[in-house]
Formats: C-alpha cells, structure tokens, sequence
C-alpha cells in the first residue's frame, strides 16, 4: 500500500569554501615544555592556507623563557624554526611559574602569561580491550581500543593531557633475490632478509586531554586513547605504546579542548560553532594579536607498553604486494626485481615485483630494532 | 426614512409571517392628495411606522391621489398602485417592498419557506429533490436576503447600533473563523475571529451587505440595523470547489489590517508536497516571506531574523516549548485537527507577549456538533486518526485525534550505521470539548499531549514531551461586550541517558511546567473604538533537574537547581477607526517578571567574569521571596491607511519582552536544550520592530501584491560562550553572554487565490546580525565584532503553485531557494607537534552553499459521489525532485597532513512517497 521509491540518504561530499583570498599568514608558537625531559624545543612558524597547507619555518627569532624570579633561560634557534633549551636540575621547581618572550625578524615582541609548573602522577593501568566497529559500508572494523586509567589524588591537578608515541615492526613481502639494473641480472645464492623487518615510530595525532573537574574523585577508568584496526601491520607482530602524561593547567586545557573540538570531532547533529581557540600568546604592543599556539610548562611521566601478535584478530584485510606475471617484453624501468610467490589459489607464479614488496623502509620505517623491543 | 438605493426587494422567506401578522392590522387615515409618490411615502412614514422600499426610478411618473378611510396598509396600496405597472409586497408591523413588475415571482413553492424568522435568518431545508435544487440554484443569484438585527423598540436615537453576528458551514454548523461582511457603501467590513463572532457598528438603517468564506458561496444581503443585536447565517459550500483559495491573508490583511500576519489554510497543508507524506503546517509557514529555518530536518524556525527559541507556539492557548516531532523533520501538530493556523511577526495585537520575534498560532477544529466525522491518513512514517463526535446535538462536540510513528525501518536503512543502530519513535494526540452553552456562553476544553523518543545506538538516549491542558469560557454580556476566561496548564518534559563513557555516563531529566491564568474583556465602545482589554499571569515551575551517574560512571552529581518565576502582564488595545480610510490600532502590554525562590544565587565581585573563582557571597532566598524583579511597558501600535478601493498602506511598531529563553549552543534546537528564566544576572531580552508595508489587490487577475519592510533590534539576546556545558553547574551566567540582534528586511508576496491555477510567489531579503561586546573582554564573542546569525539568509525565494488538472486530480509544486546560511570555515592551517591544525575564520564569516528544491506533488482524489460512506484521496509526492545534495553543514576533516572540507547533506535524492488519506462523506465533507 505504501512504498517509498528514496530511501532518506544523508551523505557527505568534498567542498571547498575557497578561504584563501586575502590571506595574511599567523604567528605559530609551538612552546610545550617539560623540564625533566632533557633538551626542549619551542617551534615557531607562519600558518599557510588550507588549500596549500604547508610547514612555513620563522628563522631569526630572539627566543627565551623567564621564571618569576626573573631567571631567563635561552633558546637559540637550532634550526629552521625551531629553537632549542635547557631548564633542568633546580630550576625546575613545581608550584614556580614560567613565561615566555619571542622577538620576531620583523620586531614584534610576543610574550605568554605566567604559568605554573603543576605535578604529574605517575601513569596508572594501560590496556587495550578487543572492539569491532560498524562501518557505513555495513562492514565491520576489528581491532584494540586502546584504554588507560588514572590515579591520582587531590594533591594534583584536575586536568590531564596524553601524547601518545606508537612503534611497531612490520615486514616486506618478499626478501631480496635477483634483480636487473644497468649493471646486469643479480642474482644472491641466499635471498638477503636485510630488508625484510621494519620498525617504525609515530606519534599518533588524537588530542588526548580528561577533566575530572566536578567529579568525585580524581580518577578515571577506562579512558579511551587511540582504536587500530587490523588492516595495516601494525598489530600482526609486536607493537608498543609509548603514553606520556601531562599534568596541565584549566587554560591549558580550555586550550587543548578547543583545539580537539575544531579539529577532531565528528559532524555534530545539531551543528555548533567551532570555539575560538585562544591561546595565551599576544604581541606585547597590540594584545588583539595573538599567536596561534600555546605556552605550557608541565612535567610528565610515562609508561610503555608492549602488545605482540592477538590471535583473536583475523588480518583479513591486510594490503598485499601483488606481482606482475612476465608476458612479452621486459618493462624499460630499472633496476627491475623478480621474485616468486604463491598465488590466493595457490598456484606458484613468477614475475616482477615492486621495490616497496622488498624494502620495508619504503614505507617510512627503519632496519634499526628499537632498544626497547626485546622487553616484555 | 427612504432608502433610495435598494434595488429589488423581495422578502419571500416572511411571507407566511405576512399571513399571519395581518390579522393585527394597522389602519390608515387620511387624504393623499396630488402627490409624488416619494411624497406620499414619506407622510406615511412620518405618521405611521412603516418603512417603503424601492427604486426611485420605478416610481418617478406615479402621482398619489387616493383617500383611506381605516383602510389596511395592503388596500391602500392596491388602490395606489392599481393602474401602474408596480407591485408590491407588505411585511407586517411596518414594511412595505415595491416590486417593479406586477409579473415578478411573489410565491415560491411550499419547500422554500423556512419555518420560523425572527432575528435570525435560519438555514434553507437541506433535502431538495434534483429539480427543486436546480430551481433553486437558478434563483439564487437574484436571491437578496434581508436579515433584520435588533429591534426598533431598543434603538437609542442617533446612536449607533452594536451588530454582532456569527457565520456558520451550513453543513456541518460549525463556526466560520475568518469570514467576512462588507458593506460597500461605507466600504467597511468585518470578519469573524477565534469564536466565530464578527462585530460591526452601525448607524440603524438597511445596508447592501456581502458576507464572504473561502470555498463557500458569497452572499449578498441586506442587513436593516434597528439596533443592538445578534444575527447569524449560514454559508453555503461552493459546489465546484475548483477556486479555492490558498492563503486568507490577504483578506484580512485588508481588511482586518494586520501587518505581518500570514495565514495558511488546511486546503494548502493538505496538497502541498512534503516530506514522507507527513502534512506539516511549520513547513509550510518556512514557504511564507521572513520565516526560516537554519537548515533541512533542523528543528525550529526563525522569524525576521529572531532566534528559534523567540517564537511562542500556541495549540489554542496551549503553549508548545518544542514544536518538532524527530528533530524537526515534521512537526508536533498533527494537521488533521488544525482549523487554522497563522503567525504573527509584525504587529502583535497587545493581548500577546513573552517572545521576540512571532506568535504562531494553531487553532483546533472545534467538531461538528450535528453528525459524527472521522478522517485520516497513512505516511510511510506515520499513520494519524481524528474523529469527531456531537455530544449534544447543536451544542456539543468531541475531537479526538492522535497520530504515531513507526519509523524505525527507515533508519535500518540508513548508511550511517550510527542511525542505522538507532531507533526513533513519536506519537502525540489531542481532544478537544466544545460546548455552546447557549447563545451566551461558551466552553472549550483541549488536552494535548505529544511525546518523542529517540536512541542512539543504545548509547544516548533522548526523550521529550509535551503535555497540556486548557480550559476556555467565553460569555457574551451584550452584543459588544463579550469576556473570556481561560485556565492553562502545560508541562514540557525531557530525558537524557548518555552512556558513550562508562565513566562519564550520566541521567538527566528535566521539567518546566506552566500554569498560566488569562482574562480578556472585549468591548465595542462605540462605532469608532473597539477595545479589548485584559491580564494574564503565568506561573513557571522548573526542576532543572539532576546529572546523576549512570553505571559505573564517576561523574559526579550536580544539582542544577529549580527556578520558579511568575510573568503578568496588563494589556490594553484599542482598534481605532477614523473615517472610511483609516484605522489606528493602539496597544499597550505592561509585563512583569519575578524571580521567586527558593534558589542559591551568586553574587560576583564586580568587574569580573561570572565564574567559579570570582563568587563574592551566596545568598538562599526562601520559597516564594522575591529574587528579582523587571517590568516592561510594550507599546504596539499600528495603522493602515486606504489608499483606493483595493489598495491599503499599513505601518507598525510592536515592542517585545521575553523572559524565558532557551539553553542551545548549537545551530538548531537539539532535544536536550533547556529553556530557563531570566534571573538577577540574565537580564530580558527586549526588542522593538518597525514594520511598513503596501498591499495592493489586482482584482482582474485575481491577484494580491505585498510588500514589507521592517526593521528590528533586540537587545540582551543570549548567546554562548565557547564550549558552554549547561549540565555542569547550576549557575548558568558563567556559559552565557548578552548581547544585541539587529536584523531588518523586505519581503515581497504576490498570490493568486483563485482559479485553476493559484499559489503564491514571494521574495525576501532579510538580513540578521548579533554583536556580543561586553565592558570587558571575556564579555566579547568575535572579539565584539558583528557577526551575522546562523540563520542569516539574505535572499529566499519561495515558489507554490497548485494547478487542479480535473475535480479529481490536482498538481502542486514547491520551489525554494535561499542563500547558504553562514557559518565560520578554516581561514588557515598551523602545525603543532607536527600534525596541522585549523585556525577559524571569524564567526559566520563564510556561506555554505545556496539551497535549491523543488517538490512536486499529485493529488488523486477518488470518486466524486455525492453520497457514499467514504471518501479518499492519495497523494504522490516527490520530496527534493531533481536530488540536489543542499549542505546542511560543512565540516573539515584533517586526513593525512591535509585538512579537507566536506559539506553534509541531510537529504540528497529525490523522495517519493505515496500516502492515503480517508475522510467520512463525499468529496466535499470536511
């Protein structure tokens, strides 16, 4: 009796709003410090346009961070934008506050308010728990979330940020056998597995930050960090999570969450305004003109976790290296690599293969094994 | 007294009162010697209570010469009239009509006459065989009818009359809302309001009247005022309702003179093309000039650049707090038991206040108080009922109707699997009493309830409702002076789990109740003033209730408190008519607020933000102490002015307090927003509004011409600091900011009411701003510029057209187009930690992409019997026909290293759907 011929679709298309006209590029101050975590580095650059978004370094900046008593610890610039310093030892005293000051090339002084060095507690249960998502192509995402708790009392702040640092090891498709380049046909008596194991470090991008503000305790259960799937390598051999815990102050915070909220949040039904991130940086003579970045000073702790292969975990999708079965003549490009493989049939098939099936630092890794592998 | 300008007199409905009267004849004495016969009449007039009628030119040639001796009125005439070619009629005590022609029809066959006339003209017999109906039908045309009103006996010399009357559907004997007289010689008119009642003054004498309804036969009459009195009369249904009109703003535009009143009548809500088949008046209000919506499927509306929440919805005098079902794809009014439906967002008549920007109100059908009826209908997303049933024959009815979802296959469906995981449900229904006590009182009773549930993915959970009930009396003391009484009570409710985080689940419920008391008092004062005057006081109760932890959750509890506060209001209005031409409308409101206890308020240290570290003192007020205290005088004034016979300048200035408003720091109203009082630190927003407009009708080609400029500015209109959290404290000034709204416009109409083809096309740019600069900086949004509000929309361009292809098949269309609403976009890319980052434009600096849709849709009637059980009638509609993919929002993603815009539409494909309606009766019963 009824029919409907279109289902309510919503979907989500590409657009460019064209912001770039008129564009006057910002002030960058990237200033996290952690005292106790050897040499710190504040980096400073223009912002670029979002269709052309690029890094854009600020060279000849006079850089330095003064504490309430008038102590000043300079920050010499290291390399292109970025500029690097020391506070150590006694001069990194909790409850004393911080400041920073940067002179530009083009005169302008820009200097942070005060802030507080606030304590850290030490970093409590990290864990991953098995979680399959729900797609929109009505498939279903398998993979960890990965979870921490924290502990701490009212010794401590009410506000916390977490940098999160993965490393995991991931494997060509195939070692190194024979290969042709301008030098002729090579062919190794054993295949060379030099190139064969990677490892790799990322830090992962989510804006991690809690609250407890308002809540009963200062705690938290099952915080979630970061979700990895099953369809890349990361979690096939061993992976490792590196969490670094910030104590931060309230305006760090408000910060951190304006940021996340602009930035990594979903489409909201309801649609809200993005919130005007403002941070505590302004240029001295005119305080309407703020830096984008934010000056912070916090200690941190941190724990390392190591997560070898989950069985439970079915790697149905990891990408493939496919091979191109030889049929006429030889391409032109060189050096061209042959290896042999077993096809999804089973067949045995040989060919030419791509350079990224054979050296695994195509994809950004390294040979080098992490001094911190072997550990449980 | 002479009445030279009727035309033709024939006064069948009394003759057999004639018969009757006779027999107390009245006897005339006297020589009528070589006179005019405008002479001779007049010295009977003057000696005798008689009155003549008739045309002068009939009579210009007669000379009188004839001598009574205690002859009756009929054989004084007979000789009179003997060798002329005139004739005439005599209605007994005292009224004598001059037919032109001896020939002309004095009796009709027996069915015609009614059984009784007094005052009162009564309806025609219904049940008239095929030929006698033709007979009939072919009279009429040259049928005057002369409905007397009052009684000489009561005149007051040289005062004027007070006629109040009362329009009836000869069918069903319901009241008429909205139908005309018109006395064309005096150019002065009337309709009748809520009740169905219209009042005129008038001097006592015989006027040439039209009276007017959409779709039902215009009457044209005679209306011979004595003095103060009462009439009604029966209207009958056109019998091709192939020219039916679509707005009746027009009408009383003119002649009711309401400047930015728009009216949507049922016909047009019911073959308009919607949304899943559900017929939903808010949308069509979103077709008229100056009412918007931020976007597709977004709950609310905004009117003149107003926030959604500065608009009052009324079901009768029922207040709705969330006029959306399902977030705002349909609304919370079923359309089956709306009589009508009009918005005001000009000039506000002074009896209304407590919103900024409208006031919309829906009217029930009152029931048909002869027969039983029923109608419905069936959607793809819903399926409704209403009936109506007489309680007490003439004098009571019963409406009940009620209407429930069964959506959830449609999410199944869906793409996002968080929708596609999610159910969604609504159901709301109505009764309505309507009770004429007798020609003098009258009761109506509504109760209303409507209710949604919505879960995400078992994760969140919302719940909202509505409920209310209203009790009405309206006495009528004299025909210009009527009371009325009314007892409200209405109660919004919602609910909220939220479960996303174990350890920040949370609870919510949240309760704002209204307990409203209003009197008005109506009074014709004299033929110039007619003034309405009145109180209302509104108690409000709100348990803002509790977060409490849900689960394992360790978020703690917070208390966001209770409010109560009582909003009254005196209001004095006075329709003013100065001559033919102009009509002044001056109104006053005073409306008070009081904040009452209980309640903990804050004091802050001056010169500080409003926040947890800069409280200086808290202070418990005890239950029902006054916190604070705001009294508003609103001015509402108005006029119009009559250019020429068709067209009408008209000017206002309406001045508006609120003092409630609605937590919502997103776009479009979510289910979990709160409304809250104003207290001692959220001070009331105020506005005031400048409005002209033009109206000009263009009668040749039936068509009706509006313009409209306006101007308004409002001040303490709230809006939200940056990520503002309304469940963390119960202080809400530490979220909110104050500020002004500035917004003006023109909006332009043109509408063809009539014919096969009809609609209307209309244009308006409008623009709305808000600027929120505090003393101090943390006072500031967009650092105290102005920005432009979400809903800012400068060009709209709404098209409707309604094209009736036979009696059983009627094509409409909708074509909308509005500039992108404005929203704040990623004016550049920064690097922290070496992952970029947006920085925003200021607010609403940028336009999503312009909207365009058109809808089309088929009205299939079924059979046209007169006489069958059951009519029904399907509708082919086609929601979005050429599947633009209009962005509701847009948002940025950052995707390897790139930060990547993405505009979301809500609806991308053309939607059919077919849906079936059934009423009681034939074609035409409703």
């Amino acid at each position: 009796m009824l029919c409907v011929g279109g289902f309510i679709s919503s979907c989500i298309d590409r657009f460019d709003p064209g912001a770039s006209a008129g564009f006057v590029p910002k002030l960058v101050i990237e200033a996290n410090i952690v005292p106790d975590d050897g040499v710190q580095e504040i980096v400073i650059s223009y912002s670029s346009t979002p269709d052309n978004p690029d890094f854009i370094p600020v060279s000849g900046c006079q850089v330095r961070i003064e504490d309430e008593q008038g102590r000043q610890f300079p920050f010499p610039e290291l390399g292109t934008g970025r500029y690097r310093g020391v506070i150590k030892g006694d001069q990194v005293v909790i409850g004393h506050k911080y400041r920073l000051f940067v002179l530009t090339p083009e005169g302008k002084t820009f200097s942070s308010s005060f802030e507080e060095l606030l304590p850290c507690p030490t970093v409590d249960s990290v864990y991953y728990e098995l979680y399959s998502k729900e797609t929109s192509n009505n498939d279903v995402e398998e993979g960890v979330q990965f979870l921490i708790d924290l502990k701490a009392n009212e010794n401590y702040g009410r506000f916390f940020r977490w940098e999160l640092v993965e490393t995991y090891e991931y494997h060509a498709s195939v070692p190194l056998q024979k290969w042709l380049d301008s030098n002729g046909l090579h062919q190794l008596p054993k295949p060379d597995f030099s190139h064969y194991v990677c490892y790799k470090t990322e830090n992962r991008p989510e804006i991690l930050i809690l609250s407890t503000h308002g809540f009963s305790q200062n705690s938290y259960k099952k915080f979630k960090l970061h979700f990895v799937d099953d369809r890349s390598q990361r979690l096939l051999y061993q992976y490792s999570l590196l969490v670094k815990q910030y104590s931060i102050s309230q305006k760090a915070y408000n910060y951190w969450q304006s940021l996340k909220k602009n930035n990594q949040e979903a489409v909201d039904m309801f649609g809200k305004q993005p919130a005007n991130v403002t941070g505590n940086i302004s240029n001295e003579m005119d305080t309407t003109e703020r830096a984008l970045g934010n000056f912070t000073v916090s200690l941190v702790n941190t724990k390392r976790i190591m997560v070898h292969r989950i069985e439970a975990l079915p790697f149905k999708q990891l990408p493939k290296c496919l091979g191109q079965v030889l049929n006429g003549p030889l391409p032109s490009d060189r050096p061209l690599y042959f290896s042999d493989w077993v096809t999804e049939q089973g067949d045995y098939s040989e060919g030419i293969i791509g350079e990224q099936c054979i050296f695994c630092e195509l994809f950004g890794g390294t040979t080098l094994k992490p001094a911190f592998w072997n550990m449980k | 007294m002479k009445f030279f300008s009727v035309y033709i007199v024939v006064f069948f409905f009394c003759l057999p009162a004639l018969v009757a009267q006779q027999k107390e004849e009245l006897r005339i004495n006297g020589s009528f010697r070589n006179l005019t016969f405008q002479e001779f009449t007049a010295k009977l007039e003057n000696q005798y209570p008689l009155h003549f009628y008739y045309l002068d030119q009939w009579t210009d040639s007669i000379h009188v010469n004839v001598e009574s001796s205690s002859l009756s009125v009929p054989e004084l005439m007979d000789k009179v009239l003997q060798t002329t070619a005139l004739d005439f009629i005599y209605q007994g005590p005292g009224t004598v009509f001059i037919l032109p022609d001896k020939k002309f029809v004095r009796q009709l066959p027996e069915f015609y006459f009614p059984k009784e006339v007094q005052d009162t003209v009564e309806n025609m017999p219904r049940e008239n065989t095929g030929i006698e109906e033709k007979y009939l039908r072919g009279r009429q045309a040259n049928m005057i009818k002369t409905i007397v009103v009052g009684s000489r006996d009561k005149a007051r010399k040289g005062k004027k009359a007070v006629v109040t009357g009362q329009l009836t559907d000869e069918e069903s004997g319901e009241l008429l809302v909205g139908a005309t007289i018109y006395v064309p010689k005096l150019s002065k008119g009337a309709a009748t309001d809520a009740s169905g009642l219209l009042t005129l003054t008038l001097k006592p004498a015989v006027y040439e009247v039209i009276f007017q309804y959409l779709g039902m036969n215009e009457v044209r009459g005679n209306l011979d005022v004595r003095s103060d009195g009462h009439f009604s009369l029966s209207l009958k249904k056109q019998f091709r309702e192939i020219d039916e009109v679509l707005i009746q703003a027009q009408q009383s535009q003119k002649r009711g003179s309401k400047l930015g009143m728009e009216n949507v009548s049922v016909k047009t809500m019911r073959e308009l093309p919607t949304l899943m088949g559900e017929k939903d008046v808010l949308k069509i209000a979103q077709m008229l000039p100056g009412i918007v919506s931020v976007g597709e499927g977004s709950a609310g509306v905004n009117v003149r650049g107003g926030n959604s929440d500065q608009n009052l919805f009324y079901l009768n005098e029922i207040p709705i707090y969330n006029s959306s079902h399902l977030f705002g794809f349909f609304s919370a009014f079923n359309s089956d038991i709306i009589e009508n439906f009009s918005v005001f967002k000009g000039h506000i008549p002074a009896e209304y206040g407590g919103r900024l920007s409208s006031v919309f109100n829906v009217e029930t059908r009152k029931g048909h108080k002869n027969k039983f009826f029923t109608q419905g209908g069936i959607s793809p997303v819903a399926a409704n009922a209403e009936i109506e049933v007489p309680l007490v024959k003439e004098k009571a009815s019963l409406v009940l109707s009620a209407r429930s979802s069964y959506s959830d296959w449609i999410l199944k469906r869906l793409n996002d699997p968080a929708l596609r995981n999610s159910q969604a449900s609504f159901y709301d229904f109505a009764a309505v009493v309507d009770v004429e006590v007798d020609k003098k009182n009258q009761i109506g009773v509504l109760v209303y309830n409507s209710n949604d549930d919505f879960n995400l993915r078992g994760f969140s959970k919302y719940g909202y409702g509505n409920q209310g009930a209203s009790f009405n009396f309206a006495h009528r003391f004299s025909p210009g002076l009527k009371s009325s009484v009314s007892i409200i009570g209405s109660k919004y409710k919602l609910n909220t789990v939220e479960k996303n985080s174990p350890s920040e689940a949370y609870s919510h419920a949240y309760e704002l109740s209204h307990y409203e008391f209003r009197n008005s008092l109506s009074w014709i004062a004299n033929e110039r003033n007619t003034l309405k005057v009145g109180t209302n006081a509104i108690l409000y109760d709100l348990n803002r209730g509790i977060i409490e932890p849900y689960g394992e959750s360790i978020k703690a509890v917070v208390d966001l408190g209770k409010e109560r506060g009582l909003e009254s209001a005196v209001f004095v209005d006075d329709n003013m008519s100065l001559g033919p031409r102009l009509n002044i409308y001056a109104g006053l409101r005073l409306s008070m607020f009081t904040e009452l206890g209980p309640k903990t308020v804050r004091n802050y240290y001056p010169q500080t933000p409003y926040d947890d570290n800069n409280v200086s003192d808290t202070i418990f007020y005890k239950g029902l102490s006054r916190i604070s205290n705001y009294l508003n005088p609103e001015f509402r004034m108005g006029l119009d002015f009559k250019i020429g016979e068709n067209s009408l300048v008209k000017m206002a200035v309406t001045q508006m307090t609120q003092y409630v408003f609605m937590l919502s720091n997103a776009i479009s109203i979510a289910p979990n927003d709160q409304w809250k009082l104003v207290d001692s630190h959220i001070k009331p927003p105020k506005s005031i509004q400048y409005s002209t407009g033009y109206y000009q009708e263009i009668p040749r080609w039936g068509l009706a011409a509006t313009a409209e400029f306006y101007y308004k500015q409002a001040r303490n209109v709230v809006d939200y600091r940056d990520g503002a959290d309304f469940l963390s404290s119960p202080y809400v000034e530490t979220t909110i900011l104050q500020g002004k709204q500035e917004a003006y416009g023109a909006e332009f109409m043109l509408s063809k009411a009539s014919g096969r083809m009809n609609g209307w096309a209309s244009y308006a740019y409008s623009r709305s701003f808000l600027t929120v600069n505090g003393t101090q900086d943390w006072e500031d949004i967009n650092s105290g510029k102005a920005y432009p509000s979400n809903f800012d929309k400068p060009n709209v361009v709404n098209l409707v057209l309604n094209y009736k292809l036979n009696r059983r098949f009627s094509l409409s269309s909708n074509f909308v187009y509005s500039t992108g609403r404005p929203v704040t976009i990623p004016k550049s890319i920064f690097y922290i930690n070496e992952q970029p980052f947006v920085h925003y434009s200021e607010r609403n600096e940028y336009r999503i992409p312009d909207y365009l849709r058109l809808d089309m849709s088929l009205k299939i009637d079924g059979n046209l019997k007169s006489v069958k059980p059951m009519h029904s009638y399907w509708t082919i509609s086609v929601y979005n026909l050429t599947g633009m993919k209009n962005a509701n929002s847009i948002f940025f993603l950052s995707e390897n290293g790139y930060i990547h815009g993405y505009k979301y539409s809500v609806i991308g494909v053309p939607i059919l759907t077919i849906s079936w309606n059934w009423k009681l009766g034939n074609y035409e019963n409703n």
